[in-house]
């Protein structure tokens, strides 16, 4: 995972062979770790591997079962649902990351100062985060995404929105836990800047948990997207989405029930290994410190 | 070369039937990679009527040896790998988890260092005193209530019949610890085992606590098996001493003997590095390094490492308990070397 | 050690609010510290002895303003630390630090040796790279670890090697004070007087003023020049370590000495115990008059009512209506009278010739 080093910074090389080597015993976290390790390259492979273009319709060839020309058939306008499954990944993914990713972005220097300071902002902040948790997430979503107008970009925009009270949440409370500890106030007893104690020490100490967190909400941006899109509200046609397969589909359930659980396994798959992988990485990391 | 005097009187006493007797004892816990042997051939026995103390610095097994006399150990990851544990002549290590609930808090009790923790803070002290006395005796909610009372009063908590309506915050450290005595004394146990009990207290508070103990005790006279890493607190209230280290005791002998003229090098050591040692300028005099793991001294003297007269025999092989009348020693230079004691 | 004063306290108190109710209204005040002087000279070891509740830790914290004092004045070499602003404070925090009694949460638990070590290094004299790993590695040796532990991270030291490594942080910024609070109360007695002989030696090398907090008297009784007794928020009595140890004029301090068993039975059992009734009182509400007279053996009527000041005396100072207007002790130790619970007869028909 990119993230967990990027997020990181205080995992040198002697932390990360112990985080490795007890990562590495535990089968299904390295398993979920693969099979998101081999999408990832199938979708950005996909120009290269992919056996046909995504768009190219075959109106001779409508709704196939699989075959050895279409391994998974095709679609409503005969194209290959294999090649359109392989991009809709990226789409999924992309969605994932970056949602999260925004999200993030925004609470982390909010969460931490809101956390760390305390005062005013600490409550503006938080009233924020019950004001946006009061409604429900899916909602909030397709409300947001329906005013900035459907798109890949503003469905992740939305999403982000939607994860910004859980995680401001999250980071608030591991601040407020890891300030009282005493290295914080060593610190504060040699001289150390607020600004660089926030950075050095608590950010660190805070990671582990929100990595999780970030696995987890993963798993359900990449739903909730699949929602949006199914709805007209994510990825626009003609492009390739899983939520958008998952649309079309259903149309032809009666004629062409096998098409439905194409994106559908995929998207549970997948959902599954994330939160496989969350389980992994919060058995893994930060085992120095209990242990001791 | 030093001759050990055998006090007869003493040998008789020793040769009496014990009220606990652990022989031969040994827990392993699980770990990463196997077993590891936390405790390692414990053998000591209590009286009836004396307090028997078991010192040793942390991670030495004591408290370990303590909670597997109750059965208190969490099995897995413990185990249980070697040796009996007679109470009254029964092996506790045999019994089933229900005959051994009868034993425990009944025949045998256990106060900690941390009161605290082992009160339900959703429940009165009268709530739980209660239900620890109904555990054992089958006496109405009513009867309960007025011995819970009587408890309490008798381990010197002012007001007793108000207090029994308190819930565990409302009272202080030294209270606390107070009513855990006197819900261990609810069903008048033969045998009382304390785990630190003053340890999380202030100095003036554990005065009083170790005061109170050694009253009851007399009163009752029941027998204490008491855990302790302070020596201060164990020339105040043992009897008979056995000091552990890395898992294994290393000596035994009665508290004046022990501090007088300590055997092994390690009962040395921790006199020595007290400050109430020598001259208030003189320097501390430290046990040097730390304890080792079990595993890397399974082959030799476990105090090899840091004791200051180790030798080439000192690494030959395990070290056997010896005894010597009614002290023992482990340690195979005992014959030669001369400690220091407080004398 | 000189008489120049390096930190002068006066008059300081901490008063913590307590809020309840729905508004969080504060409706008392916890008085942790009501009152405190003292002074710390050059390389000297202030002792500061007292039980849980005392204020002991509070106090020593409100000297390197790690909490804001509600009054009085901290002078740490002639200037006023309360007045500093937070920049010039954290330039001269590198002169008075701290070392805490957990050695196992005062390091964080995801920084290197060098980086803990080094932060004091980074912060005051912009230390980076390889000139900080030198100077670290330097400051490791003076504690008795090596050059091998830099890299190594908090869980794979031991209590006694932790605060080897706090200790060598403390030390990094070259300070004129060391503000130790329990250092040695989380340790075993082997490693406790490892620890004890380091802060010693550092002492004697570096010529570094301790303020020494402890709960354990023989402990600070070995490690200090001067004790100073503190009971609910006060300092009850202060003076040369071995006169308070051992010609103690204060009835509490009597009582902490009596308290701390003796490792050796035979004098233990021995001794003359007084064992002092019930719990130190609530620091929300301290009793009236002397806040010791709840437990003390031998309080009189005076005490109940008059607070008593603390009156100079050869090397130090005490707090008791027993040195003033009782059976008038003028500094003498309280040991010369018998405690009113052990006397068929009024205190003051005790006094021996």
């Amino acid at each position: 995972m990119t993230t967990a080093t990027a997020i990181v910074p205080g995992l040198t090389m002697e932390r990360r062979s112990t985080f490795w080597l007890r990562f590495s015993r535990n089968r299904s976290g390295v398993i979920a770790a693969a099979y998101l390790v081999l999408l990832t390259a199938v979708a950005f492979g996909a120009p290269l591997i992919a056996p046909y273009d995504p768009l190219e319709q075959t109106l001779a060839a409508i709704n196939q079962q699989p075959s050895a020309a279409h391994w998974l058939g095709t679609d409503d306008i005969g194209r290959d649902i294999l090649s359109r499954m392989m991009y809709g990944a990226r789409v999924s993914l992309i969605a994932g990351v970056a949602s999260v990713g925004l999200s993030l972005l925004i609470a982390l220097p909010l969460g931490l100062v809101s956390g760390y300071v305390k005062g005013p902002l600490d409550t503006v902040i938080m009233r924020f985060a019950d004001a946006v948790q009061t409604l429900p997430a899916l909602v909030l979503a397709l409300t947001i995404s329906a005013v900035l107008g459907p798109g890949l970009r503003n469905a992740t925009i939305a999403l982000a929105v939607v994860f910004l009270p859980t995680f401001l949440r999250l980071i608030r409370g591991q601040v407020l836990a890891v300030r009282e500890e005493t290295y914080i106030e060593a610190s504060r007893s040699i001289g150390t800047p607020t600004f660089d104690i926030i950075r050095h020490r608590v950010l660190h100490n805070i990671a582990s948990p929100l990595i999780v967190q970030a696995a987890v909400t993963m798993g359900f941006a990449l739903l909730a997207e699949a929602a949006l899109s199914f709805l007209g509200l994510g990825v626009q046609p003609p492009s390739p989405s899983w939520g958008r397969m998952l649309s079309s589909s259903y149309t032809y359930v009666y004629t062409a029930g096998w098409q439905i659980f194409i994106p559908g396994v995929a998207i549970a798959l997948t959902v599954l290994a994330l939160n496989v992988l969350a389980d992994a990485l919060r058995d893994s990391l930060g085992r120095e410190i209990r242990t001791s | 070369m030093t001759t050990l005097i055998v006090n007869e009187e003493v040998m008789d006493e020793v040769r009496a039937d014990p009220l606990l007797s652990v022989e031969n004892f040994a827990v392993e816990f699980a770990t990463g990679h196997g077993w590891s042997r936390v405790v390692d051939d414990v053998s000591f026995s209590v009286r009836a009527g004396e307090t028997m103390g078991l010192v040793g610095e942390s991670g030495s097994g004591k408290s370990v040896t303590a909670m597997s006399i109750m059965r208190l150990i969490p099995t897995p990851p413990g185990r249980i790998a070697a040796g009996r544990i007679l109470f009254e002549g029964q092996d506790l290590l045999a019994l089933d988890e229900p005959q051994m609930r009868k034993v425990r808090g009944n025949h045998i009790a256990m106060i900690f260092q941390e009161p605290l923790t082992a009160l339900n803070p959703a429940f009165t002290i009268g709530d739980q005193l209660v239900e620890a006395i109904r555990a054992h005796r089958k006496v109405t909610r009513k009867q309960a209530g007025d011995r819970a009372a009587e408890l309490l009063d008798l381990v010197g908590i002012p007001g007793a019949r108000q207090r029994l309506r308190d819930y565990p915050h409302r009272f202080s450290g030294g209270m606390l610890q107070r009513a855990m005595i006197a819900g261990a004394l609810a069903c008048s146990p033969k045998l009382l085992i304390a785990d630190e009990p003053t340890t999380a207290l202030d100095v003036t508070v554990q005065a009083q606590i170790l005061t109170l103990l050694r009253g009851l005790q007399q009163e009752f006279n029941m027998a204490m098996l008491f855990i302790s890493h302070d020596l201060g607190v164990v020339a105040d209230i043992c009897d008979r001493v056995a000091v552990m280290y890395a898992g294994q005791i290393v000596e035994s002998a009665t508290v004046y003997e022990l501090f007088e003229r300590p055997l092994h090098p390690y009962t040395e050591g921790l006199l020595l590095a007290m400050p109430q040692h020598g001259k208030p300028t003189d320097r501390l005099v430290p046990i040097p390094g730390v304890v080792p793991e079990a595993a890397s001294v399974a082959d030799r003297c476990r105090f090899e490492t840091r004791c200051r007269y180790a030798a080439d025999e000192c690494r030959a092989a395990p070290v056997p308990l010896t005894s010597y009348g009614p002290r023992a020693t482990r340690c195979v230079r005992s014959k030669d070397l001369v400690l220091g004691g407080t004398s | 050690m000189s008489d120049e004063t390096l930190v002068k306290v006066q008059g300081l108190q901490k008063h913590f609010p307590v809020r309840s109710g729905l508004f969080g209204r504060v409706t008392a005040q916890v008085r942790a510290v009501d009152g405190v002087d003292f002074e710390i000279h050059r390389g000297e070891t202030l002792g500061l002895v007292g039980e849980s509740g005392s204020g002991k830790s509070t106090t020593g914290r409100a000297v390197l303003r790690l909490i804001e004092p509600s009054a009085g004045s901290v002078h740490f070499d002639g200037v006023d630390i309360l007045s500093l602003d937070s920049g010039a404070l954290r330039r001269t925090r590198a002169r008075m630090q701290m070392i805490f009694q957990d050695p196992y949460s005062s390091l964080d638990p995801q920084a290197t040796v060098a980086d803990s070590v080094g932060e004091p290094l980074r912060v005051h004299r912009g230390l980076r790279g390889r000139a900080r790993d030198d100077a670290v590695v330097e400051l490791l040796e003076t504690v008795g670890l090596q050059a091998r532990h830099l890299r190594r991270f908090p869980y794979e030291f031991s209590g006694g090697q932790r605060q080897r490594i706090c200790i060598a942080r403390a030390l990094a910024p070259s300070p004129d004070l060391l503000v130790c609070d329990e250092p040695v109360s989380a340790l075993d007695v082997s490693i406790q007087a490892q620890v004890i002989n380091l802060l010693e030696d550092i002492q004697q090398e570096f010529g570094i003023a301790l303020l020494f907090i402890s709960h354990d008297l023989a402990v600070v009784r070995h490690i200090s020049d001067r004790i100073a007794v503190m009971y609910l928020g006060r300092i009850v009595e202060i003076g040369e370590a071995e006169q308070v140890y051992t010609q103690p004029r204060h009835p509490y301090t009597e009582a902490l000495l009596s308290a701390i068993p003796v490792p050796d039975p035979v004098v233990q059992r021995r001794r003359d115990r007084i064992v002092l009734d019930g719990d130190i009182p609530s620091p929300l509400a301290p009793p009236p008059g002397c806040r010791f007279h709840t437990r003390c053996p031998y309080a009189m009527d005076v005490c109940r009512e008059v607070d008593p000041p603390m009156i100079p005396m050869a090397g130090g100072g005490v707090a008791c209506h027993l040195h003033d207007r009782g059976p008038r002790l003028h500094g003498r130790s309280v040991l010369e009278i018998e405690p009113r619970s052990r006397a068929a007869e009024p205190v003051h028909a005790n006094v021996k010739p």
